[in-house]
C-alpha cells in the first residue's frame, strides 16, 4: 500500500517536460500573433482572435474525437483506463469549446454588429456545447460505475456527431461564419499561416498537458475510493 | 488594441491556465486524503 502512495507521489517527469514545453510554445505563439502576424486590411486588429479561436476549436474536437475513440476502446474492452480517457478528454475538451464559442462572440461583435446570430455554424456549436455540459452532468449522476462508463462511452460515441457537423456546417449550408481552408487553400498569407500553425501545436501541447494531469487525478480518485472501501469493509 | 481582443486573449490564458491549477490542486488534496487513509490503516 506504501507503494502506491510512493507511485501517485512521484514526480511526473514526462508532464513537467510536457507542461514546460506547453508553456514555452504558448508564450511564443503568443508572441507571434501579436508581433509577427500582419494587421489584416478588412478587420484591422480583432482578426488577431481568429489564431487562439481555431486553435481552440481544433483541441476541442480533438478532444471530443479522443472521448469517441476511446468509448468504443471502452465498450469493446470494458477497460476503466478507456472511460478515464474518454471522460478526461471531454472535460478538456469542453473547456477549449467553451472558450472557442466566447472569442467567437467577442469577434462577431465587431465583425457583425452582434455577439450571436443563429446561422448553421453558431447553432450547432451551441447545441455541441449543451450536449457535452450535460455529459459532463450526467457522469456523476449514475449510481452503477459500470453503468456509467456505458453509458457515457455511447453518449460520447453519439454527440461526437456534432464535430463533423460543425466542420461541415460552413459547407454545406449557407452562411455568414468565415471559411478559411477551403478546396482552393487557404485564405490567408504565409505570416498568418505560420501563426496559426504555431497557435495548433501550442493549444495541441496545451491539450496534452492538461489531459495527462486529469487522467492522474482520476487515478489518484479511483485509489482514494478504493481505499475508502477496504477502510468500510 | 481593441477591448474585444484584449478580452478574448484573457480568456484564452486564464481558462487552460486556471485548469492546469485547479486539477494539480485537487490532485495534491486527493494524495493527501489517500496518505491519511494509509496512515490509518496501517
Amino acid at each position: 500500500m506504501a507503494e502506491t502512495s510512493v507511485a501517485l507521489r512521484r514526480r511526473d517527469g514526462l508532464g513537467l517536460v510536457l507542461a514546460i514545453l506547453s508553456a514555452v510554445s504558448f508564450l511564443g505563439a503568443l508572441w507571434m500573433v501579436f508581433a509577427y502576424a500582419p494587421r489584416e486590411a478588412t478587420m484591422g486588429d480583432v482578426q488577431r482572435i481568429f489564431y487562439f479561436h481555431v486553435a481552440s476549436a481544433w483541441v476541442g474536437f480533438f478532444g471530443f474525437f479522443v472521448t469517441f475513440a476511446a468509448g468504443i476502446g471502452y465498450l469493446t474492452r470494458a477497460n476503466r483506463r478507456w472511460d478515464i480517457v474518454a471522460h478526461a478528454s471531454a472535460q478538456v475538451g469542453l473547456a477549449f469549446i467553451t472558450m472557442t464559442v466566447l472569442t467567437g462572440m467577442l469577434w462577431a461583435k465587431p465583425a457583425w454588429g452582434v455577439y450571436w446570430t443563429w446561422e448553421p455554424r453558431l447553432t450547432i456549436s451551441a447545441v455541441q456545447w449543451l450536449l457535452y455540459v450535460a455529459y459532463a452532468m450526467l457522469r456523476g449522476s449514475v449510481m452503477s460505475p459500470e453503468r456509467e462508463a456505458r453509458f457515457a462511452a455511447v453518449y460520447g460515441i453519439v454527440a461526437f456527431i456534432t464535430v463533423p457537423l460543425s466542420w461541415f456546417a460552413i459547407r454545406w449550408w449557407r452562411t455568414i461564419h468565415p471559411q478559411i481552408v477551403s478546396s482552393e487553400g487557404m485564405a490567408i498569407t504565409p505570416r498568418m499561416l505560420t501563426t496559426l500553425f504555431a497557435s495548433l501545436a501550442a493549444f495541441t501541447l496545451v491539450y496534452a498537458t492538461l489531459l495527462r494531469q486529469r487522467i492522474r487525478l482520476a487515478n489518484a480518485r479511483d485509489r482514494l475510493e478504493s481505499l475508502r472501501l477496504m477502510q468500510e469493509s | 488594441m481593441p477591448i474585444y481582443v484584449v478580452i478574448a486573449y484573457a480568456i484564452f490564458c486564464a481558462v487552460p491556465l486556471g485548469l492546469g491549477i485547479v486539477t494539480a490542486l485537487r490532485h495534491r488534496q486527493v494524495l493527501r486524503e489517500i496518505e491519511v487513509l494509509q496512515r490509518q490503516n496501517g
